[in-house]
Formats: C-alpha cells, structure tokens, sequence
C-alpha cells in the first residue's frame, strides 16, 4: 500500500515535494528495519540451522572436535538406509502417530458435540479437557509414572481389584506403547477439544432449525449436518495432530527413556541418541533431515487438502 | 429422513412419533452429556491425585490399596522440595527465558507483521513466501545443527542458547499480518500525513490496535516456551542453568520413595502455568480457535 | 482463504471478557518476575554465571557433585556427604543425582565438553573407554594423591590398576561391586543344602549347581530367583560372571574385535537354558519384583549385585550372601567399580580440584558407611580393618574384588552401555524360556558385530 502523496495543505508545498521525495526510500529502508529484526532470528535460529543441517548430512561430523569432519558424500545416507535401529525408531513414531490419531480426533469431536449442547457450565468442561494441555511434559511425565508403577501405582491397584493381573504397561515391550498414547490422549486433547469447540460455534444455528421443522431427529441433525460442516475443523485437527505426533519426543523420553530395549524409542530419540550419546553429530543430521522431509511432505499434503476443501465448499 | 409427504409440516404440530422422538433424543443427550461428565471427573483425576500424593508422607505414597490423604496430611514434601533440590533456581531460569523470549518474539513478531502488512518494501513478497515456509520446519529436527552452533561459540549452557532459539516463530508474524490486514487503514494514513515515520507509526498507531494479537501471542509463547523440554535439556548441560521442565526430566532430587516429593515437584513446577491458564483462559482458548483456523 | 477466516479481529477480544487485562497480566508477570530476581540475588544463584557460561561451582568454597545412585546405596552416599558437611562447614557441597545408565553418562559428557562440568562425579570404572580417550578427565599425579592423603597402595590393586589410561590415573576407586548370590538359610536348611556352621558351602560345578536348585525345587521354594523385565544389565552379568569362569573372552583390541567363544559360549548358554526349561529359575521379574520375591522367603537363592543387603536385613529375612560359586572352573564374577572422577574444565583451577580431592579423601574415609550398602571398599585401610571384617554378611565376598571381571573394554561397553542393552535382551529372553541357546548366541554375535563397526566417536 503506498501512501498518497496528496500533502497536507497546512503545509508549504516546496517542503511538502521534498518530503515526499525523501520519504520513499527511508520508508523502504524503515520498513526492512521492520522486518530486520525477526529476519535475524529466523536466519540465526531456523532458517540457517537448515541449511547446517544438510551441509553437515555430507559430513562425519563428531561431537567431540570441532569443525565438519571428513567429507562423507552419501555416506551417512547409504548407513542410514541400512540402519535397523533407525527404522524401528521411525516406524515407532509412525506406529505411535497412526495409534494416537484416532482418539485424538474422534474423542474431543464426541466431547465437542455433547458440550456445545450444554447451555450453563462449559467452562468445567474446558477446564477437565485443556487443563492437562498447559502442564508441562516433564510433570505429568512425573504424575503418569506413578501412576502406572506397579506394585502400588493407581492402575495396578485397580487391576488388582477387578482380579486381572497387571500388564506390564511401562516393562512390556508390546504394551509400552500403547500406555504412552493413553498419557498422550489425555494429555494434548484439550486442544483439539477446543478446536471443534470454535468450529461448532461457527455453524449456522438457522440450519439446525431448519432441519428440526423437517422432522430430523437430533441424532441425524448430528450424522447430516454437524458433522460435515466440521470438515474444515476435522482436517485442520488431524493435520496438526499428524504432524504434532511425528515429532514425539517427550512423554516417550521421560517415561520409558526409550525402552523397554529401544523398543518404544521414537525417530527424535534416536537422533538425540546418535548426536548426543554416540556422538555422531553429520549421521544424525542426516537422519533429522530425513525426518524434516517426512513432516514437509504431510505438511504440503494438508495444504492440498485445504485448497481443495476450500475450492470444493 | 423417511417422512411420507402426506403428513403436514408445520411447527407446533405435534404427533405421538415425534414426542417419542423427542424422548428418545432427550434420553440421548442426557446420556451422552452424563457419559462426557463421568469422563471430565476422569480427566481431572490425575491432577487430584498427584495433588494429593504430594501432601501425603512417603510411607503413605506406597501402601496397597491406595487411599486418599483426608485424615492426616503434611507439607513436608513441599518442604523438602526447596531445600533439597534446586527448583528455587530452575524457576528463576524458567522465568528468565519465558519473559524474554515472550518479549522478544512479541517485537519482532508484530514489527514483521506490520511491516509484510502494511509497508512496501523490496522483495515484500519473497520475505513473506520466505517466512510462510518457515512455519513447516519443525524445531526438534533441528536440535543437532543448532546445538553445534552454539557449542561453536562456546554458549551452550547460557541464558543466550535458552532464549534465542526460541525466538522466531513465524506463525506469530502470520498472526500479526492477518490482525493488521484487518484493521482499517485509515488511521495511519492520517498519522503519515502529519509525519510519522516508520517507527512512530508502528509504536503509536500499530501496537495499541494490536493489543488481542499481542495477548494471543504472549500468552501462548510464554506457555510454549515454559513447557519447552528438548532443547533446555539439551542445551542446560550443569543443573544451575535448567529450566524446570529440564530439571524435572533430568535430575532425581532424591534416594529411596520419592513420590510425595516428586509430585509436590510437579505441582510447583506447573503452577505459573495454572496461573496463567485460570487468569486468561477465555484468551487462551479462543487464541487456539484463532490461530488453529487461520 | 476467505475472509471469515480471520479471526484475530478486534471484536473478538474486547477489553472486559479475562478477569485480567493485558496490562495487568504483563505487570503482574513483571512483578513475579522481579520478585524471583531479587529473591534469587539475596540467594546464592549468579546470574551472572548464565550469560557467561561459567559453572554453578566457580567460586572456591561451592563444590558440585554428581552422581547416579537412586538406589538403595544411596542414602549411604547422602550420610556419608553429610559427613563431609560436618567435617568443612565452610565448603557448599551441592550434590545432585541423576537417572542412573545412559541419560547420566550422556548429560554427563556433555556437560564437560560444554565446559561447564561438575567439580567432581562418580563414574563407573568400566566406562573409563569411554572418558578416557578423548581427553575428559583430569590426570591425578601420585604427588596430588600423596598431598592429600591418599597412595596407590591404599586400593584394591585391580581397581586401581584399571583406573589408569594410558599409564594416568584417571579416576579413585571408591569400590567394587560384584554379582553374588544371596541365600535364604532357612530354606536352604530345609533343603538340606547347609553345612554343620551353617552356611552354604561353595558350590563347585553346573551340574552341582543343578542339583542344588532341584533339591531346592522339592522343598517347595523358588530354586532362584534372577531379575530380566526391564533390566538388561542382570542377565548379561549372569552370562558374563559365568563366561569368565569358563576362561572366555569377548572383544579385543578396545572393542574392534569381537572374539566371542562359541564353544564356551554356547556351554554357558545351555546352562542357563537349562535353569529355564527344568524351571530351576523365575526370571519373569522385574528389580523390584525379584526382591520382594527374596524379600518375602519364597526363594532359596538370589541372583544378583549386592547392593540389597540393607533391604533384606530391614525386612529380617534369614540370609547370608558369599561369592557367585565358581561353576565353570576359574573364580570370577561379573563387577563393576564406582569411581570419583574429576572432569576436565577448560581451564584449570588447582584449587577446586584440591577441595575435590579433599571431598574424595573424607568420603573414601567413610567407606564403612558406604560398605554397609553392600560395596566392597576400594579403600584398603576401611577394608582391612576389624570393623569391616566383622561386618556380615557384607564381609562374606570381600575376595571378588581381587578377581572381579569387569565388562570387555570398549567405548560401547560397561554399565549402562549400549552393549549392555543390545546383549541382555537376548540374554534375558533366553533366562525366560523363550529363545534357544543357539539363537541367543547368534543375536549377542550380530550386535557385537554391528557394535564393533560403527565409527569410534572419540
């Protein structure tokens, strides 16, 4: 947007002309000032951390010296596809993303629905489903641990008392998953509750009134208009969640570091292991690269899914 | 919906099919909202539940079946929190870094904002392709080149290597843009005629208009920041300089049964959070709908 | 994106609808925030150390301390520091205990290359591979030990010659710690398995072994009991404690090499296979579990590191422990030592590391609170001495210190290692019935094998 370069009239045009004239390139130079300051961090901090990342992918960068290492090529990339450890972790986040993405969608569309119905008092239900989303990680990674320990942990009391025998929900391989998803359902729904809550909020109430004089039950209003007008809101929350869940880190770490036996170890995990523990600084640069591609690539699926929902509403 | 066509619809018209309909959807609802409240106490459970561990003596945190702390209930865990771990500490970091980068990212983010929103300027539109982009990039996959920047300059462990990572957050310049998109133009223009430059149009004119995307934004940077876990943790290395999330998922503040003081832990580390949550939630909230459905 | 899109709009948050307004949350969070500041400044806690980079331990009367015991030794560790306090008021002692096994080792080296260490940490001597190479530790000259009251000949000589790298001293001994076997001598007894003194006589062979646990078996108890959920270091110490007295031997040339033995290996395998299948062994246990196993009397024997004595003497179970029995010919028993290390800062400070020095001297002078834990004393002096001796059941395996097998050397091994991990697993399914011997070993070859390839880190 320019500025009209009508000048005021109070003042003396000579003056007026030159201000103009000057104006132009300071208001360039004052608006890349603007801008300046957040291009800095992003070049320092996401952008330049980027493009270090692929550089050092070619690289046997170790921890322990300093510069880039001997030149490695595709070296790090041909390891990687043979590395069984590194495909278990990325089919780990994989498995935890396709297990953990019902519920999270599915749940707070259920509670979403129920809730918005509720004239007085949705503010506890906002505060039972979203408190948990604003504690951090390394508490409720403190709180769930106790939970589930067993011997007098709260779950293997209450297995106990209906008489079946505890699983071994942080010790069995098969198991530990699945009880990191339960901590990760409860823990994160709250957002997404509150999505569908605002999408809810945007449907036309007249539709609903509507259907009720055409004799549609509550439960078709539901199936027939409720849910396709969140269409938008349900993709949006599966997208985000997707994404969110592909970069598990957190709960897996503090709960079961990984284990049993690297056996619930997510991708992240193992970069973090590979650069921090084993101390190959280029080979887990490439396998983060890997996995930044991975994120790219559902996110510009989404992107695609938007324009067309978008195009097709 | 299987209606025959020779019955009349109008409202008001009442049959016995449609009020057993209605009763029908009524119990419905009612089941379903008793289903969904039985599942908010559920939620809430947890949080009772460490709330309570953390008054009770660690002898009482390991008997079989689990009771609740009514009749007898002590502090000492909260005590023993502060005297034996560096919590004090991991709070200050904590809040160093949060109000910082809060501060930090407010800035930069609404300058951007404004400027890719209402100021020309060369390459406007590469800079926001540019800054759009950025959203997609994930941080966590970017813990190993960045902690090598750092470690390059010999700032790991510094309050410098805590903040400034966690500065750029391009969706905060998208927010800014799409509010200041929405603001109506005219104001400035009146300022620009009478002289303002840049920086006074963007101080007087942009940042009071900005003040919801500004709460929105500090709001949901300082929780982000707060809760931050990977890359504190990765880039506190001595356990003066964790945050609290770090310092939680790092250092065992006590041998043998630690429950009560691990909950008590993980209460008052939560607690700035509950703060905030309970003082702006209706602000929360609606800055998720607000920037989950741009 | 259409317009309705754009939600961030001003009628969306009109002022009134938070309890707080935006400027009166800025100011309150300003207000917290000066409030931690100025409490935080009247405290110990420099600020100023966080933009630099400097350690929390920078002036010369703070010593910051590290160490990874969550168990039960332990609290010996917080009485004997508290020994310490007693004995230097004027020194700050901060110690802090981290997750024990990889994430200790891993924040560990991190944080001395970050250039921010710990004064002083407890190390494991079996990952002196690992530190040692790249130059992490600070050398101790047997002047500097000599200055504060200490000498080679006050510690265990394998220990202590395990210490060195590269003919330095890298790191104190504070103890050994081997796998032993405890021994309930009630159920013994009734099994016929005590000698006249009542105690267990060492048992000489597999087979003597297998007899013993029968015996065992007939009088209703648990022959023995030997931990696998959620723990891969007991199973591959049982391996290793039995596959070092069968004279084998794993890797050479620091880890490059893998030479297991198959022929020693697989006659250890089937032993254990054995225990399994005859169901001579619960191993479906988890740590906890397989002491409240012990604990509770149901079992007559007890496979593993000796540090549950106190629990077990809490709970007064009848038991005595002694050495792991040598079955397969040599005496020998997987153990590992914990040692004091002092991490290497980038720039040298004498006076700290004298004040650590004098730290480790006072703790290794409390060694008898620290063998009450179950360790066997490094500290010769402590070790020799009556009070030890009369300390039972810890006294009972004092020898293994002098035949203690610690893990192969390499930079991928010892506790809490990645070896340790990759090799347990199968060893831990072979204890729990569900893998053949053949199997197991060809597993424990596979990983060596990748192990032994990957790039030296160092």
């Amino acid at each position: 947007m320019t500025a009209s370069s009508a000048p005021a009239t109070t003042m003396p045009r000579a003056a007026t002309a030159e201000r103009t004239r000057a104006r132009r390139p300071r208001r360039n130079w004052g608006n890349l000032s603007l801008v300046s300051p957040f291009l800095v961090f992003y070049v320092l901090f996401l952008v330049g951390p980027l493009v270090y990342d692929v550089v050092l992918s070619f690289f046997n960068t170790s921890l322990v010296k300093g510069g880039l290492g001997s030149f490695a090529g595709f070296g790090n990339y041909t390891e990687l596809f043979r590395d069984h450890q590194f495909w278990s972790a990325m089919w780990h986040t994989i498995l935890f993303t396709l297990v953990s993405t019902p519920p999270l969608v599915i749940l707070p569309l259920f509670f979403a629905i129920v809730v918005n119905r509720i004239k007085r008092g949705q503010w506890f239900f906002r505060l039972a489903f979203f408190l948990p989303y604003i504690l951090p990680s390394a508490a409720i990674a403190l709180v769930w641990l106790f939970i589930y320990e067993p011997g007098y942990g709260l779950i293997a009391g209450f297995f106990n008392l209906i008489g079946v025998g505890d699983p071994g929900w942080l010790s069995d391989p098969n198991v530990a998953l699945y009880s990191i998803v339960i901590v990760t359902v409860w823990w994160t729904i709250g957002f997404n509750f509150v999505l569908y809550l605002a999408g809810l909020q945007d449907i036309n109430p007249d539709l609903y009134e509507a259907a009720g004089l055409d004799g549609a039950s509550q439960w078709q209003q539901t199936w027939r208009i409720t849910i396709p007008m969140l269409g938008r809101t349900t993709t949006l929350v599966t997208v985000l969640q997707v994404i969110a869940s592909l970069k598990i880190f957190d709960q897996i770490y503090l709960i079961l570091q990984g284990g049993p036996n690297y056996s619930s170890r997510p991708a992240i995990e193992w970069i973090y292991d590979t650069a921090f523990t084993s101390q190959r600084v280029g080979y887990a640069s490439a396998a983060s690269f890997i996995l930044f591609i991975v994120i790219l690539i559902v996110s510009f699926i989404w992107l695609a899914l938007v324009r067309r929902q978008e195009s097709g509403v | 919906m299987a209606v025959s066509a020779s019955r009349p619809r109008t409202a008001g018209r009442r049959d016995r099919g449609s009020t057993r309909r209605r009763q029908r959807a009524s119990l419905f609802t009612r089941a379903t909202t008793g289903v969904v409240i039985a599942l908010a106490l559920l939620w809430l459970f947890p949080i009772a539940w460490a709330l309570d561990t953390s008054v009770k003596s660690e002898n009482d945190t390991i008997i079989v079946p689990a009771t609740w702390a009514i009749s007898h209930f002590t502090f000492s865990a909260y005590s023993g929190v502060f005297s034996a771990s560096d919590l004090g500490r991991w709070y200050l970091n904590s809040a160093i870094v949060s109000i910082v980068v809060t501060v930090l990212t407010v800035i930069t983010a609404s300058m951007a904002g404004y400027a890719l929103s209402r100021r020309q300027f060369r390459f406007k539109g590469l800079v926001y392709a540019a800054i759009l982009a950025g959203i997609m990039i994930p941080p966590q996959a970017l813990i190993v080149p960045l902690f090598r920047e750092f470690q390059s300059v010999h700032l790991i462990n510094t309050y410098w290597a805590l903040i400034l990572p966690q500065v750029p957050a391009p969706i905060a310049v998208f927010i800014f843009k799409k509010f200041f998109d929405g603001v109506p133009i005219t104001l400035e223009q009146a300022a620009e005629v009478d002289g303002a430059n840049w920086w006074v149009s963007y101080r007087r004119i942009a940042l009071p208009l900005a003040r919801p995307a500004i709460a929105a934004v500090s709001i949901f940077t300082f929780v982000w920041t707060w809760n931050n876990f990977l890359w504190p943790f990765l880039a506190a290395t001595s356990q003066t300089m964790m945050t609290i999330p770090a310092g939680l998922g790092t250092v065992t503040d006590g041998v043998g049964i630690i429950n009560a003081l691990q909950m008590a832990e993980a209460v008052l580390g939560s607690l700035p959070l509950v703060f905030v949550f309970l003082l702006a939630q209706r602000q929360i909230v609606e800055g998720v709908a607000g920037t989950g459905l741009k | 994106m259409a317009h309705n899109d754009v939600r961030v709009g001003p009628n969306r948050f009109g002022p009134g609808r938070t309890l707080l307004s935006r400027r009166g949350f800025l100011a309150g969070t300003a207000a917290i925030g000066a409030g931690l500041v100025t409490a935080a400044c009247g405290g110990t806690y420099n600020v100023g150390s966080g933009l630099t980079g400097s350690s929390g331990g920078d002036n010369n009367s703070t010593l910051v301390y590290w160490n990874l015991l969550t168990g039960g030794d332990g609290t010996h560790m917080v009485a004997m520091e508290d020994a310490f306090r007693q004995a230097h008021p004027q020194v700050d002692l901060q110690s802090t205990i981290l997750a024990w096994g990889a994430p200790y080792y891993t924040k560990l080296s991190l944080a001395i290359r970050s250039g921010s260490p710990p004064d002083v940490a407890i190390m494991h001597l079996s990952r002196i591979h690992q530190y040692g190479p790249p130059g992490m530790l600070t050398p101790i000259s047997e002047d500097l030990l000599a200055a504060h009251g200490m000498e080679p000949k006050d510690f265990t000589p394998l220990a202590f010659s395990k210490a060195h790298y590269n003919g330095q001293l890298l790191c104190i001994p504070l103890d050994t710690h081997p796998f032993v076997q405890y021994y309930n001598t009630k159920v013994c007894k009734k099994a016929g398995l005590l000698d006249s003194s009542g105690a267990l006589p060492p048992i000489k062979s597999a087979d003597a072994m297998l007899d013993a646990l029968r015996k065992l078996k007939k009088v209703g108890a648990t022959p023995v009991v030997c931990d696998t959920i959620n723990d891969p270091a007991t199973p591959w110490r049982l391996f290793y404690t039995l596959y070092s007295q069968a004279g084998g031997q794993v890797l050479a040339d620091n880890g490059k090499d893998v030479v297991l033995n198959q022929t020693l290996a697989m006659k250890v395998l089937t032993f254990i296979h054995q225990l399994a299948s005859e169901g001579l062994m619960n191993a479906t246990v988890d740590p906890g579990g397989g002491t409240a196993i012990f604990q509770a009397g149901d079992a007559g024997l007890y496979w593993e590191g000796e540090w549950n004595v106190t629990v077990f003497q809490g709970a007064n179970v009848p038991f005595s422990m002694q050495p792991y029995p040598a079955l397969f010919g040599q005496a020998a028993a997987q153990a590992d030592s914990h040692t004091f290390i002092l991490p290497k800062r980038t720039t040298a400070d004498p006076e700290k590391t004298s004040l650590a020095l004098t730290m480790i001297r006072t703790l290794l002078g409390q060694s008898l609170t620290w063998a009450e834990g179950g360790h066997i004393p490094a500290w010769l002096p402590i070790r020799d001495s009556e009070a030890y001796k009369k300390l039972k059941p810890q006294s009972n395996y004092q020898e293994v210190a002098s035949y203690a097998a610690y893990d192969p050397p390499a930079w991928y091994s010892g506790s809490g290692s990645d070896m340790e991990n990759y090799l347990g697993e199968p060893l831990g399914d072979l204890m729990l019935g569900g893998m053949s011997p053949q199997a197991t070993y060809s597993q424990m070859l596979g990983s060596l094998h990748t192990l032994s390839k990957e790039p030296v880190p160092v």
